[in-house]
């Protein structure tokens, strides 16, 4: 609760980071392994992360404040 | 990149449907707030303003034939502003489609579903967006092409129908007792035009890009038209003062209609039916430009790894606004910003680039292709 | 993140089982001791009993043996075209003797009968032609042997095919044998410009694939492509031509078929003129038409025989109710459970009367229903035909009228499936009737929870995914999407025939022209008919 705000979508919003950062390392990250496309590669298992990491912060964050 | 299939009579299609979007529903209270009876005016003078934005991007675009905006606005103002100009268009069209999405939510939560939380409405729609941009332009454009029908049928059949119930006289005095609002409502309607911006992504696809004015002038031609038919049939039906209290006309007009021997009544639902592909359009084509862009940005080959990513944060500008008054509040606001980046920001371009003689690949050294 | 790799068909040895043995003597070369050569293919057929191993005399003077399978063979060929033929001398030859170099020479050109033979040298070729039918000639002190075609099995009749009847057109349908059916094609395609290329896919059944197209027509490249993905293919059995259509197909996931099958040889014709290509199986009656749009499965062969303003009528009747099959009972579920208001007053009163005692909610009621109606569909395949006409007819009513009367059916909603059943098997096609009706369920559940709403949402995934589709590179929704305006023609209504003058544009063919541009200036000029009163020159 920052700021006296109150979010009632945030479970959405995690759900969402969760979600998208797994497909995307799942389905992406395949399909551009399979291709050999080396940078899309790169940069789609950096944004995989990038989303799985933000959901479970927020998540853990979430929890803890 | 994608061999060039892209014809004249696709890329109008994406124009009129993305054009043709959420806008619709309040459009009229836009038209009437301004100008009273004047709306239909107004609404002209907006689409020619949109004209002047989307006639500088196509001529950037039959001058850079091979490249979107993102490439060659580096090639004519340098690498690094051409970079600060691409990143606000990439985060303005984000925030476009966000706010489309917040608004079809909206419409629908309050209409329809209304036990449905907002957040499920507006995540269901951003997911059939994200589901359909990974797609390549080519089929892009064929998705336009086929929803174009659907589009424009109903809305001219509702139209038609509600005529039944208008008088002319509402539609008078035609300058409206305000005249002094006027500007102000040019820009906010102008601003629905914006999503025509696309055309700089379809431009380099197209397979005969020197025609690609005849395409805008044909976009421009049927999407503002219809919406100037629009606000003329609704404000003759209800006239300017009982459209002030209605926050969306549109619907209330599909609501007025009547099917001929009574076979459907109260066509609002039917309508919104149809209206959701049309927001469908607009919103892919805002969420594709936006990945699309980004691709091009990074020098990526493929736009598809973008359409899950950005899909979390876009929906968390969705639903940033805390109700629907700050909704439209917020809309009105980056409109006007939008004008800024979508006609000045070209403008600028075309005038840098003839000072210092900057061209792309000319289209006549191209070889004709031969399956045409 | 752990990245699993794709596990491809390597192309293995066999591992175990003759086939092995077989392998391992790949390329050896028959020896001139018949002994050793029956031996061995002994060795390798075991203790079948339908094969039989024949030694007799040629000439009167030579050992040799004959083998076949006496399943495989016509008898009568073999009793007297071989080994009559090979026991006495040819007349011409009588009283010479004749050596054993000069053997192969007199028994190919003067003594054999039968038209199909060729010699053989490799020992393991003969394994193979034994089991497709083919005799096997051997003679002591010959290094090669003898193989005659003598391949005879039983084949059913050829007769109307069960699923794609027509009233006005040809009766005849596939049957099972591969050569067979090319004889109904070729006598339709009575063009040189007919190639048929065959192939053997399967590595067990070494079933036999024919590949037809029309040269001159067909994009080169098409054939190409097809070759190549069918050369792809490696696997055990190939039972039906669906095995191949799996294996060749774009988008292995998508409820929509890509591929085209028919049993009717007219059809196949007719798209090879068109510039398609036609894959046939041994072994199977369906023949697979490559590529495919989805416009075809809404045609039928009676559009084209019969005449065209009522064609376009029923074909325009058959797209709605193809349409109609898919959205209706979703439409049903949207409008009872959020707007009735879109019902005509009185109706709406009959139709909520009707659901007054009904316990479950709308979506509920009708996923019920129509998962009954299901499965009383795949019930009524398998029913014999004495017992499953009445039996169907008893099932709907009965048990229609019996889930209403028993309060947990509304009668409009037994309408309703009746009417989209009925409605999804006014589609031609089988495996696209198929796709609309499973993607109904998705689209019910859609209504219940979206209404109206999840209905477009779940029509605006299904054309998407449709415009995304690609055959063989062609866009699966050609020629409406992108638009090709001689496509058009044919598309919601069938033009005449003289106005279709050119083949389908997304095909690419080598060859436009279908009709003549001075046809339809024939067709204008008036006919002089010595009938017709107006012209009688005896007046």
């Amino acid at each position: 609760m920052l700021g006296g705000y109150t979010i009632g979508y945030l479970y959405y919003v995690i759900t969402l980071f969760i979600m998208s950062g797994l497909f995307i390392l799942y389905v992406d990250v395949k399909d551009f392994q399979k291709a050999k496309q080396k940078k899309e590669w790169k940069v789609s298992r950096f944004i995989g992360w990038f989303n799985l990491i933000i959901g479970f912060i927020t998540l853990i964050g979430n929890w803890v404040i | 990149m994608e061999p060039r299939q892209i014809t004249v009579i696709q890329a109008s299609a994406v124009l009129v449907s993305t054009i043709i979007g959420v806008g619709v529903l309040a459009l009229p209270l836009f038209a009437v707030r301004a100008a009273d009876s004047g709306g239909p005016l107004v609404t002209l003078l907006a689409v020619l303003l949109a004209f002047v934005g989307l006639a500088l991007i196509t001529w950037l675009g039959i001058r850079f034939p091979d490249q979107t905006i993102i490439r060659y606005s580096e090639v004519i103002i340098g690498k690094w502003l051409a970079w600060i100009g691409s990143m606000l268009i990439i985060l303005f069209f984000a925030v476009l489609t966000s706010l489309t999405a917040r608004e079809f939510g909206e419409v629908v939560v309050t209409s329809v579903l209304k036990e449905t939380p907002v957040e499920v409405t507006v995540i269901v729609m951003l997911l059939l967006a994200t589901i359909s941009t990974r797609h390549g332009i080519t089929t892009f454009a064929h998705i336009h092409t086929f929803y174009v029908p659907f589009l424009l049928i109903p809305v001219l059949v509702i139209v038609a129908l509600s005529l039944k119930n208008a008088e002319a006289i509402n539609l008078l005095p035609i300058l409206g007792n305000e005249p002094s609002g006027m500007l102000k409502g040019t820009l906010t309607i102008a601003a629905l035009f914006q999503g025509a911006f696309i055309l700089t992504a379809v431009i380099p696809s197209m397979k005969h890009p020197e025609k690609a004015m005849k395409a805008s002038v044909w976009g421009m031609v049927i999407a503002g038209g219809l919406y100037i038919i629009i606000v003329a049939a609704t404000i003759s039906v209800f006239g300017s003062e009982e459209i002030k209290q209605l926050l969306w006309p549109t619907l209330e007009l599909a609501k007025a209609t009547t099917l001929p021997a009574n076979i459907l009544e109260r066509l609002d639902a039917a309508f919104l039916a149809v209206w959701v592909t049309a927001v469908f359009t607009t919103l892919f084509s805002s969420y594709f430009f936006t990945i699309y862009a980004m691709s091009h940005l990074f020098r990526l080959r493929e736009h598809k790894l973008f359409s899950y990513f950005i899909l979390p944060f876009v929906f968390v500008m969705a639903m940033l606004p805390t109700n629907i008054v700050q909704m439209y509040e917020i809309i009105e606001n980056v409109g006007r910003i939008g004008l800024i980046i979508t006609t000045g920001y070209p403008g600028l371009l075309l005038i840098v680039s003839i000072l210092r003689k900057k061209r792309g690949n000319r289209i006549a050294d191209k070889k004709v292709d031969q399956n045409d | 993140m752990p990245t699993r790799k794709i596990k491809r068909m390597v192309t293995k040895p066999f591992v175990s089982g003759p086939s092995k043995v077989l392998d391992k003597h790949k390329g050896e070369k028959i020896s001139t001791n018949i002994e050793s050569t029956i031996t061995f293919i002994q060795g390798i057929m075991g203790m079948n009993e339908d094969l039989t191993i024949r030694r007799f005399h040629v000439f009167g003077q030579h050992q040799a043996v004959i083998m076949y399978f006496s399943n495989m063979v016509n008898q009568s060929t073999v009793n007297v075209d071989i080994v009559k033929a090979l026991m006495y001398v040819p007349p011409h030859l009588i009283g010479r003797t004749i050596e054993i170099n000069q053997l192969i020479d007199v028994l190919m050109n003067d003594a054999l009968y039968h038209s199909e033979s060729r010699l053989e040298g490799e020992l393991t070729v003969l394994v193979d032609s034994l089991l497709r039918g083919e005799t096997v000639v051997t003679v002591e002190g010959l290094s090669h042997s003898v193989i005659i075609n003598t391949r005879y099995i039983d084949k059913r009749s050829i007769e109307q095919p069960a699923t794609e009847q027509v009233i006005r057109g040809p009766r005849e349908g596939f049957i099972e044998p591969l050569g067979t059916n090319i004889s109904l094609i070729r006598y339709r395609l009575q063009s040189p410009d007919l190639r048929i290329e065959t192939m053997e896919i399967g590595r067990r059944t070494k079933s036999k694939v024919a590949v037809c197209y029309m040269e001159g027509i067909t994009n080169p490249e098409l054939v190409k492509e097809v070759n190549n993905r069918l050369s792809k293919i490696d696997i055990d059995t190939v039972m039906d031509s669906g095995y191949l259509e799996q294996f060749i197909e774009d988008n292995h996931y998508s409820p929509f078929p890509q591929v085209q099958y028919t049993e009717r040889p007219d059809k196949v014709v007719a798209n090879l003129a068109e510039g398609r290509v036609s894959i046939l199986v041994d072994g199977s009656p369906l023949a697979l038409v490559v590529p495919t749009v989805f416009n075809q499965f809404y045609q039928t062969v009676e559009d084209y025989t019969e005449r065209f303003v009522l064609m376009s009528s029923i074909r325009l009747a058959r797209l709605i109710a193809l349409v109609f099959s898919l959205v209706f009972p979703a439409i049903y579920v949207s409008i009872i459970s959020y707007n009735p208001e879109l019902i005509p007053t009185e109706f709406a009163v009959a139709v909520a009367g009707g659901r007054a005692g009904v316990p479950f909610p709308a979506v509920v009621e009708v996923i019920i229903i129509e998962i009954s109606m299901e499965v009383l569909r795949e019930a009524t395949i398998r029913l014999p035909q004495q017992v499953g006409g009445a039996l169907s007819i008893v099932g709907v009513l009965v048990i229609g009228q019996a889930a209403v009367a028993a309060g947990f059916a509304s009668p409009i909603t037994v309408v309703i499936i009746a009417l989209t059943t009925i409605g999804s098997f006014a589609t031609p096609a089988y495996n696209a009737a198929l796709a609309l009706r499973l993607l109904r369920f998705p689209l019910i559940i859609l209504a219940g929870i979206f209404g109206l709403y999840g209905v477009m949402i779940g029509l605006i995934l299904i054309a998407n995914h449709l415009l995304s589709l690609k055959s063989f590179g062609v866009p699966y929704l050609s020629p409406l999407i992108p638009v090709d305006f001689q496509g058009l023609k044919d598309l919601l209504i069938r033009g005449p025939l003289w106005l279709m003058n050119k083949r389908p544009a997304f095909l690419k063919t080598v060859d436009e022209t279908k009709v003549s541009e001075t046809m339809f200036e024939e067709l204008e000029k008036a006919s002089t008919n010595v009938l017709d009163p107006l012209n009688d020159k005896n007046q």
